[in-house]
């Protein structure tokens, strides 16, 4: 632990900036999940939740597939979110919603987990194979997991999964709500473009060599308090950012008054056009997307 | 116990063949490189008590003014002389009247640095001078004597130079008017016949002193001549060899590799440079022998420290001013010490200086420190040594402004080292060691960083430690000596990411350990004692699960099942060990041991038995050979109640060693060393407490295999040249659950090959290089990655771990060192220089968002480190 303690200083000295520069994630340059919105946050075991992805890419593109699936046991992301129980993630299918073919979200998505898990330990049951460490029981709290895969005309497939924790003895009283977004500015605090969850119709203009800023607003009471072992804590609010064209200046920023710069360099001639997109999360699940934001582009 | 070791280099030493008071030879031992790979380390050569002439025949007719006949003296362990032979003759009277005369000498004895009493061989000059002619009738009343007293002081350090022979020789340097030899504190004091007369003074080691003296009849002087120290003379090579606890145990003088390249200077820095010990990228990790870095542990005379080095491997927290020796043992070691399964580094420390104040004043890139020693009575001496980084003081001047990243305590380390020696007789020691190192910053980053959104925040990092030892060492007798210590100390270790993640743990430390050893017989010694850790604890954290060795890191925001706890409570660690050597013959030793330990943290027993075998097949040839169980708890984070599985039992492995040590020539040794280690209940995490909390989080599942040959060659040739050749070939596997596939170890490092030399051409003037070439490390390549929507966070998918491999490391260092001796201090500046040519070694891979591009992450490119030493 200590000598762990030790080698974070490279880690930070990376954050000084000493690190590599890829592509930042922030620009979408193809086919990226950039959340997948629950309701409820967690359940009961015979609650259901509904899921919807949010799909984006660059202009002119379109989702090809999706597939959604369901895992009551995995082994964790230090397995990459490896299913402990493979035969149910393939043997229970869940009801496809009708494909949306638009960037955008996805189709919504209604399962009751508890049900779902059952059906699982009750087909593991009958094949008389329940494997090493699966319990023949739900425990009292287990973190199900739904996978959802995308794929694109000439984009790379992507796959995203959702941590829904499912408490036998049913939800929290106080249950966990995602973060509101309450506005978005890009140019300046009084230049809003997106409030009440809608755009306002404001385009802003980013030009070659110039920046705009980016000012996210977290609607009040977005930062709950939650228990956590005998310690009471606030959750911590992130608004990640993503954009078509131009660079942001950081990738993420906190909330509840997320501010970061959007710079107009790299900017391919010829664009004309692009498009911002916001996503506040309270990285316990909670997760608000805010756009798509249109801005208008001034290539050199 | 039977110990050997023996003297070879010239000592000047004279005498007359008349009963006159003749100079004391100064025998000077300095153990090196150049001598055995394991020898101890002499730190006290026989010191002649009495000097006995030649005594040639009336009349004998000598062939120049001074012959010299080179002997080879036994000395006992009691300082007594045990043989003499003639080694170079001068002829006969000659040879058989120095020899008689040497067989009447008497010694103090030579000691080990542990204080042990050793026979020794050493080589004695003895130059046997043509016996003055009786002085004419004078013709006048001679005049009166000038009475000149003073001290001889080597240049630069101010060390006195006891037994040197001086004399009074005619301005003509014909005719010697009066000699002497000086005291301890290098006192003489001589009465000359004449007013104008040469001083002449012969210390061993240094330059010759010649100075002029001219005074009135009668006249009463005292003077201070400080001689200079030179390089490559008279300087002695123990090439003996004393009963070896450890078949492959490497005893580094810390003044020795304190001008290796790449090092800084720093002692504990190069012993990594030795065969078995990996590479390590970032961290500064003890990896020996294929054994995980928690496998393995530093101690400061034998007291064990959670942390070696600064900031990963900066600078060690033990800074060398006192450092004695290290010993590096990687594998197969005695049962002084225990819950370990890999190997050690102990750092022996020395005691103040008792002949003058002493200090140095150091500064380079890294730090500044000053020390200072000095006797504060005839039977107690003191030294302290404070030491700071300046990296809080230059790394804003490199990170860029609009950095995401504002330290308000920026990265910075200190250490310091009291302590104080009292001798009240030659059989009792008692020395006090307080020493101890921090490590801190305080960091703020004002977004996430990295792809994890959670690491943001403050960042908060702090190690430290305090230890005062209280070491009590007395010699009942030749045959019978104890050693005792008691260890008090406090460690605190805060760790906080953010608002929610920290880690912090702070312990009250009680150490102790009581060794005693007898010897019954020349063939037969025992050896026991008790070994004890314990600890007060008080631990409060909210991290993630941490991955072990073979495992992949997930993002803090993925994991949602922490580890929470704020709770206090004890470790205790007891131990007995015992040890018994057998030497059915000459040249045999035989040293079946056992250890037995009990850990509360786990409640259980364990022992383990050993046993070491050498054999001396040749003068210059050993065979050596151990096999040995070594047991080791889990880490406290495997075995506690909140986070892992109380019910583990120690992880085992079983050792074995064999090799062969040959000298092919004085100053050279080879070492061969083979190793197989069988690696069985290596806890393992259980994957099935993911799913189901109720199931322990560990299991002692895991198993593994390590083999290997270590080979070394070093080479000393008197104070010019030291270095050595080390190469290792070691695989290292794990097997991690039952019916998965062996894996490599995450330092598995087949071929780690490292050439280090220093050449002194002159006082003045030191070269040093090291090349290392080292096979790249494992890595767990990566397929895709999937994106974990609730933390924001893309989890990379892996393949087999660890069955990629990077690239081979190399690297070329260099290091000059230049030195002003003055008649007080001494002035040195040294350029050392990491990574000349400037490769780009792969150190790992940076990924991308979504891993899907990656780069090399590579090391430090070529780094410069400037620093200037003043000693006095």
């Amino acid at each position: 632990m200590i000598v762990r303690a030790v080698r974070l200083v490279p880690l930070l000295l990376a954050a000084a900036g000493c690190g590599k520069e890829f592509t930042p994630r922030s620009v979408v340059v193809d086919t990226r999940v950039l959340a997948i919105v629950a309701a409820p946050l967690e359940v009961g075991p015979s609650d259901s939740v509904t899921l919807t992805a949010w799909r984006v890419g660059p202009p002119g593109g379109a989702i090809a597939s999706e597939r959604w699936s369901f895992c009551p046991f995995s082994v964790g992301a230090t397995a990459g979110y490896a299913c402990a129980v493979p035969e149910c993630e393939d043997g229970i299918p869940l009801p496809p919603p009708a494909l949306a073919t638009a960037y955008g979200p996805s189709n919504p998505l209604t399962a009751s987990p508890g049900q779902l898990a059952q059906q699982c330990l009750a087909l593991l049951s009958a094949s008389g194979a329940l494997p090493a460490g699966v319990p023949a029981q739900l425990p009292d709290r287990v973190e199900v997991l739904f996978r959802y895969r995308v794929t694109a005309a000439g984009s790379v497939a992507r796959e995203a999964v959702q941590r829904i924790p499912l408490y036998l003895a049913g939800a929290p009283a106080d249950p966990n709500v995602a973060p509101g977004i309450a506005s978005v500015a890009i140019g300046a605090p009084t230049d809003v473009v997106w409030a009440s969850g809608a755009s306002t119709g404001l385009v802003p203009v980013l030009r070659s060599g110039e920046t705009l800023d980016v000012e996210v607003l977290l609607a009040p009471g977005s930062a709950q308090t939650y228990v956590e072992g005998d310690r009471t804590l606030t959750e911590q609010l992130v608004v990640s950012f993503y954009t078509t064209a131009g660079r942001f200046d950081y990738d993420w920023a906190n909330g509840p008054d997320a501010k970061v710069k959007l710079e107009g360099k790299d900017l391919a001639a010829g664009t004309a056009a692009a498009t911002v997109w916001v996503v506040a999360r309270d990285l316990r699940g909670g997760e608000t997307v805010a756009g798509p934001i249109a801005l208008s582009v001034v290539a050199p | 116990m039977l110990a050997a070791a023996a003297i070879a280099g010239a000592q000047d030493a004279t005498a007359t063949p008349t009963p006159t008071p003749t100079p004391t030879p100064t025998s000077t031992a300095t153990p090196t490189p150049g001598a055995p790979a394991n020898e101890p380390v002499l730190s006290s050569p026989p010191q002649l008590e009495k000097l006995v002439s030649a005594e040639v025949p009336p009349g004998t007719v000598f062939p120049a003014p001074e012959v010299a006949v080179v002997l080879a003296i036994d000395v006992s362990a009691t300082g007594a002389v045990e043989d003499v032979r003639v080694e170079q003759g001068a002829g006969e009277p000659f040879d058989s009247a120095a020899a008689a005369a040497a067989r009447r000498f008497t010694f103090t004895p030579g000691r080990l640095s542990s204080g042990e009493a050793v026979p020794v061989t050493i080589t004695f000059r003895m130059r046997i001078t043509a016996p003055v002619e009786a002085p004419a009738e004078a013709a006048a009343p001679p005049p009166r004597p000038v009475k000149l007293s003073g001290r001889l002081l080597e240049r630069g350090t101010r060390k006195p130079l006891a037994d040197a022979p001086v004399a009074a020789r005619s301005e003509d340097g014909q005719e010697t008017l009066v000699r002497g030899t000086t005291d301890a504190e290098g006192r003489f004091a001589l009465e000359v016949p004449a007013s104008r007369f040469v001083l002449v003074g012969v210390p061993a080691g240094h330059e010759r002193l010649e100075a002029r003296v001219e005074a009135r009849p009668g006249e009463e002087r005292d003077e201070t001549f400080y001689v200079e120290s030179a390089v490559g003379s008279n300087v002695s090579v123990v090439r003996g060899e004393r009963v070896r606890r450890e078949i492959t145990k490497q005893v580094i003088p810390a003044d020795e590799v304190a001008a290796v390249a790449g090092t800084q200077g720093d002692t504990l820095k190069a012993v990594l440079n030795l065969p078995g010990a990996a590479r390590t990228a970032f961290g500064g990790e003890l990896i020996l022998r294929g054994s995980g870095p928690g496998d393995s542990a530093a101690f400061i005379e034998g007291l064990e420290v959670p942390i070696a080095y600064h900031f990963g491997a900066l600078r060690s927290t033990f800074a060398p001013r006192f450092m004695e020796s290290i010993e590096f043992i990687p594998g197969n070691f005695a049962p002084d010490y225990g819950r370990l399964t890999g190997g050690i580094v102990n750092v022996r420390v020395r005691d103040p200086a008792r002949d003058a104040l002493h200090g140095e004043a150091d500064f380079n890139l890294y730090d500044a420190g000053v020390a200072v020693e000095a006797p504060l009575s005839s039977t107690w001496s003191g030294g302290a040594a404070f030491r700071r980084s300046w990296i809080d003081t230059l790394l804003p001047l490199v990170i860029p402004k609009d950095s995401n990243l504002s330290f308000s305590t920026a990265p910075r380390f200190y250490d310091y080292q009291f302590l104080a020696t009292w001798k009240p007789e030659a059989r009792d020691t008692v020395r006090f060691l307080f020493f101890g190192s921090q490590d801190r910053l305080v960091a703020v980053l004002d977004r996430p960083v990295g792809n994890d959104p959670s690491i943001s925040g403050d960042f908060n990092a702090r190690i430290a430690y305090h230890f005062l030892q209280s070491t009590w060492t007395r010699t009942f007798s030749p045959t019978f000596r104890q050693e005792t210590w008691i260890g008090l100390g406090l460690q605190d270790l805060d760790t906080e990411i953010g608002p929610s993640l920290f880690f912090n743990l702070s312990t009250r430390r009680l150490d102790a350990r009581s060794t005693w050893s007898w010897q019954a017989r020349p063939w037969i010694e025992g050896r026991a004692g008790l070994d004890l850790q314990s600890a007060w604890y008080d631990i409060a954290l909210d991290t993630p699960q941490v991955p072990k060795e073979g495992e992949a890191p997930a993002p803090i925001s993925s994991q949602s099942a922490r580890i929470t706890a704020s709770t206090s409570g004890t470790y205790v660690a007891p131990a007995a060990f015992a040890e018994l050597r057998f030497t059915p013959r000459d040249g045999i030793d035989v040293l079946p041991s056992v250890r037995v330990d009990w850990n509360s943290s786990i409640s259980r027993w364990s022992v383990d038995p050993r046993l070491m075998a050498r054999w001396r097949v040749a003068p210059r040839t050993a065979l050596k050979g151990a096999a040995g169980v070594y047991q080791q708890p889990p880490q406290p984070d495997e075995s506690s109640s909140f986070s892992g599985n109380p019910d583990l039992l120690p992880k085992r492995t079983y050792q074995y060693s064999a090799g062969v040590e040959h000298q092919p020539l004085d100053g050279v040794q080879l070492e061969l060393t083979g190793f197989y280690k069988d690696l069985s209940r290596n806890v393992i995490r259980n994957l099935a407490a993911a799913v189901d909390p109720s199931q322990p989080r560990y299991l002692n599942i895991g198993t593994g295999r390590i083999y290997g040959i270590e080979s070394l060659v070093r080479a000393r040739f008197g104070e010019r040249f030291f270095g050595w050749i080390a190469y290792t070939y070691q695989r290292s596997f794990r097997t991690d659950r039952p019916g998965e596939p062996e894996r490599r170890f995450s330092f598995d490092q087949p071929h780690i090959l490292t050439v280090v030399g220093t050449w002194r051409p002159s006082i003045r003037w030191a070269f040093g290089a090291r090349f290392r070439l080292v096979s790249g490390n494992p890595y767990t390549p990566i397929s895709g990655a999937i994106y974990d929507a609730n933390g924001d966070v893309w989890v990379p998918i892996r393949g087999a771990t660890n069955s990629g491999r990077l690239a081979p490391f190399d690297a070329l260092d260099v290091r000059v060192d230049r030195t002003w001796t003055y008649d007080r201090w001494r002035l040195s500046a040294y350029l050392d220089v990491q990574n000349v040519y400037n490769r780009a070694n792969p150190e790992g891979w940076q990924y991308n968002y979504d891993y899907s591009q990656r780069a090399r992450l590579t090391g430090l490119p070529i780094l410069p480190i400037l620093g200037l030493k003043g000693e006095w």
